[in-house]
């Protein structure tokens, strides 16, 4: 070891070189915790630095930051109507990651669902009673994210096609039609009599989102109960089903799962349709419990990716999804607080990035170490090269 | 050994995060920098500063908090940055203002929430300058009676929701007229992102002008579906060139036409630009919107106590729209015929859409010596001029 010089860059490679990872051992609860809190700190105090270098100061700011999204009911109403989204979107993820499916393509899936259920709202519901509009809205939704899915679900299972290219392109694919029915056409989703921009087609008020607390466009609608429920019940259908054996199975050992008989082309696409459902519901409750028309502007702003995030943090745990979904909502929401102190918006999302980077890094930290290994000593596999 | 792709998968969701949200480094940086001076407190000097009756606003601006929202990042290179600079204006005009931005209030909850912040901070202007921000003030702006809200390009109007916009027909007739008489091949091309009622209003503008100095000529359209798209706007210049433009009006921003318009020796126009020193040759005119014309006139109306739930249409008269320089290709006859054209626009002696107008099948759209109203002109238009014959508004 002591060869190693980082004066020059061949010492720096050598040493990035004796670098391992590796699975860890089973940690302690404890151990997990003190890792957690530490990057988080780590964060904080790097979000401190970044604050002070660009001219503002971090106490206030950090206390609105982690403050903001709870400070009055109606905060809190805001936090909890973006939480849904997310946690949806979370499960999405965290469901699909589960069977090591790779689905990033909840930001499209969102989308279509919004696509399918405001086009459903639009062009059928005009008349009926509330009680068939809500469902047939909610399930358009899940209806337009699950197709998408299967899109890229069916080659991945017959073909082994790689979902992380096919789901990825066909999000730009949704937003593109998206963007197409509102802005580039005269489809039934745009609202015709609007001057100047266009925006979406209001959906027939019988398709609204009946509200749990507080009203009008500001209220928290029932979309908040559903995804909790949902949550909760993959939380419990992934422990304790048959179901959930068989996905946990496949995605620990999927050769295993086939030996032991798991129709392993059926769960994936099972699986990857009921993930895009998951977003497609998100959209879906966008469109019918907030925004009540297809509003591109206000649909594109990445709920799909935070989604990701969303399950890293919680672990891929269906329940751990709920609080996180509701604390990444929380800190997004302080954002638009945090700028009236002066802080520019590109800061403030450098800021809620390095948060959640940090707090991702901690968990693969928590699975993996890094080790260093001589390897001037003739027991280092030539695979070693491979970081 | 899958369980490994997890990181990856997540840098990646960080990165399409951070595209989503928008802004590019250069605006990041730039930002940051400028942010602070806007929101440091005024310097009021009392002695200065005559109190208006009423309005507890002093004569330079000082009492008054105006907050700002844009729908993406401040420095855009585009929309936003013309009316954050307009904002800068209004500062200088009146330095006692005190000017608070909020960035990346995408419409729906983000606006909302930028609006609530700034009223329940007592900003008493609140100005929103994202396209679809009406129904987020319509959402929130009851519980805030003593803020006034304007927004841009709505007709929608409440108790305290004002809405602006400008006649960009009025310089794009101009622009039209100047392509028709600078026209060789007697084919004006003209490229625009989505057929929306503001870019169809905009293209009946250009082909009503050059119908009026070049009845001879034709004009090819392309929408490209998308505003901003370097590749797709050069692409779109390039199929216009072959279908024999010479000329093209461009409603984008993107260096793609400039670009390909100097390599091939054509002449362009862009939105909200002047490109007179990056593309000398082929630069031919273009305009620059003064949103300001209309913020400075709420801030007085502010001062004065007299702010009003208004529909403000501002063009070349209100100062809302000022020429760019014109390129070295446009003689001096076509100015003058220009100037004659624009003196007749801000008497009122011309309008763009005074009938009669026709559509490309035959329909009267405006009748004779009428003209549209401020409602039904930002209405305009789901409809080609006849002078767009054959041509037709992509469904």
């Amino acid at each position: 070891m002591s060869d190693l010089s980082f004066r020059s860059p061949a010492g720096l490679i050598a040493f990035a070189r004796s670098l391992r990872i590796e699975p860890r051992p089973r940690q302690s609860a404890r151990f997990k915790l003190a890792l957690l809190l530490g990057v988080l700190a780590g964060a904080l105090v790097a979000g401190a630095v970044l604050l002070l270098v660009t001219g503002f100061e971090p106490i206030p700011s950090l206390r609105l930051m982690i403050t903001g999204g709870f400070r009055s009911e109606l905060a809190v109403r805001r936090t909890l109507i973006l939480a849904t989204p997310l946690i949806l979107t979370g499960l999405a993820a965290a469901l699909a990651f589960k069977m090591v499916l790779w689905n990033i393509g909840a930001e499209g899936q969102l989308y279509l669902g919004a696509i399918f259920a405001s086009g459903i709202g639009v062009l059928f519901l005009e008349g009926r009673p509330t009680w068939i509009a809500v469902p047939v809205v909610l399930a358009a939704g899940v209806l337009g994210g699950g197709l998408l899915a299967l899109i890229a679900a069916v080659p991945r299972a017959y073909f082994g096609t790689d979902e992380v290219t096919s789901t990825l392109m066909l999000n730009f694919m949704a937003l593109f039609v998206m963007n197409y029915l509102v802005l580039g056409s005269t489809s039934p989703w745009r609202d015709l009599d609007r001057p100047n921009f266009p925006t979406g087609e209001p959906i027939p008020e019988v398709a609204e989102l009946p509200l749990l607390w507080g009203t009008g466009r500001r209220g928290l609608h029932i979309g908040f109960l559903i995804a909790v429920i949902l949550a909760l019940s993959l939380w419990s259908a992934i422990r304790h089903s048959p179901w959930g054996f068989e996905v946990r199975a496949i995605g620990d050992t999927p050769k295993a799962a086939r030996y032991a008989g798991i129709n392993v082309t059926r769960k994936t696409i099972a699986v990857l349709v009921l993930s895009g459902g998951l977003a497609g519901l998100a959209g879906g409750i966008e469109v019918s419990g907030v925004l009540r028309a297809l509003e591109p502007g206000a649909l594109s702003i990445g709920l799909g990716y935070t989604g990701i995030v969303v399950a890293a943090l919680a672990r891929l745990n269906m329940a751990a999804v709920i609080p996180v979904g509701i604390v990444v909502a929380a800190i997004t929401n302080s954002g638009q607080a945090l700028q009236t102190l002066g802080i520019p918006n590109s800061v403030v999302v450098a800021f809620h990035g390095m948060l959640l980077l940090a707090a991702a890094a901690g968990q693969f930290f928590a699975l993996y170490r890094v080790r260093v290994v001589d390897r001037s000593g003739s027991g280092v596999a030539p695979e070693g090269k491979a970081i | 050994m899958a369980g490994k792709r997890l990181p990856l998968v997540l840098a990646l969701a960080f990165a399409l995060l951070a595209g989503a949200c928008g802004g590019d480094e250069v605006a990041e940086t730039t930002a940051a920098t400028q942010a602070p001076a806007t929101t440091q407190a005024p310097t009021t000097t009392a002695a200065t500063t005559t109190e208006a009756a009423g309005s507890g606003i002093g004569a330079d601006g000082s009492g008054l908090k105006v907050g700002v929202i844009f729908d993406g990042p401040l420095l855009d290179g585009g929309w936003n940055e013309s009316h954050s600079a307009a904002v800068d204006r209004v500062k200088e005009a009146y330095p006692g203002i005190e000017v608070t931005r909020i960035e990346g209030a995408n419409p729906g909850q983000r606006a909302q929430l930028a609006l609530e912040e700034l009223a329940s901070q007592g900003h008493q202007l609140i100005l929103a300058t994202g396209s679809s921000h009406t129904e987020d003030i319509l959402t929130i702006n009851e519980d805030y009676p003593d803020s006034k809200f304007a927004t841009v390009g709505g007709t929608l109007l409440a108790d305290n929701l004002a809405q602006y916009f400008t006649a960009i027909e009025e310089i794009r007739y101009l622009h039209g007229m100047m392509a028709g008489m600078l026209t060789e091949t007697n084919v004006i091309g003209f490229i625009s992102g989505f057929p929306v009622p503001i870019e169809v209003r905009t293209l009946n503008a250009v082909a009503l002008g050059v119908e009026a100095v070049n009845p001879d000529a034709r004009m090819e359209v392309l929408w490209v579906n998308s505003w901003y798209d370097p590749d797709l706007e050069r692409e779109a210049a390039r199929t216009l060139f072959e279908a024999g433009a010479d000329v093209i009006v461009s409603d984008m921003s993107s260096p793609g036409v400039p670009s390909f318009a100097d390599r091939e020796g054509l002449l362009f126009s862009s939105y909200d630009q002047d490109l007179s020193d990056v593309n000398p040759e082929s630069w031919m005119g273009g305009f620059r919107i003064r949103w300001d014309a209309y913020y400075k006139k709420a801030v007085e109306d502010m001062i004065a106590g007299v702010w009003e739930p208004e529909l403000y249409y501002g063009g070349i008269a209100e100062g809302m729209l000022i020429e760019a320089n014109y390129g070295p290709a446009v003689t001096s006859a076509v100015l003058e015929a220009i100037e004659q054209k624009k003196e007749e626009l801000v008497s009122g002696t011309f309008e763009v859409f005074r009938g009669p107008i026709a559509d490309n099948e035959g329909v009267e759209r405006v009748a004779d010596g009428e003209s549209l109203g401020l409602v039904e002109v930002q209405g305009c238009c789901d409809w080609l001029v006849s002078f767009l014959e054959g041509a037709s508004i992509p469904t």
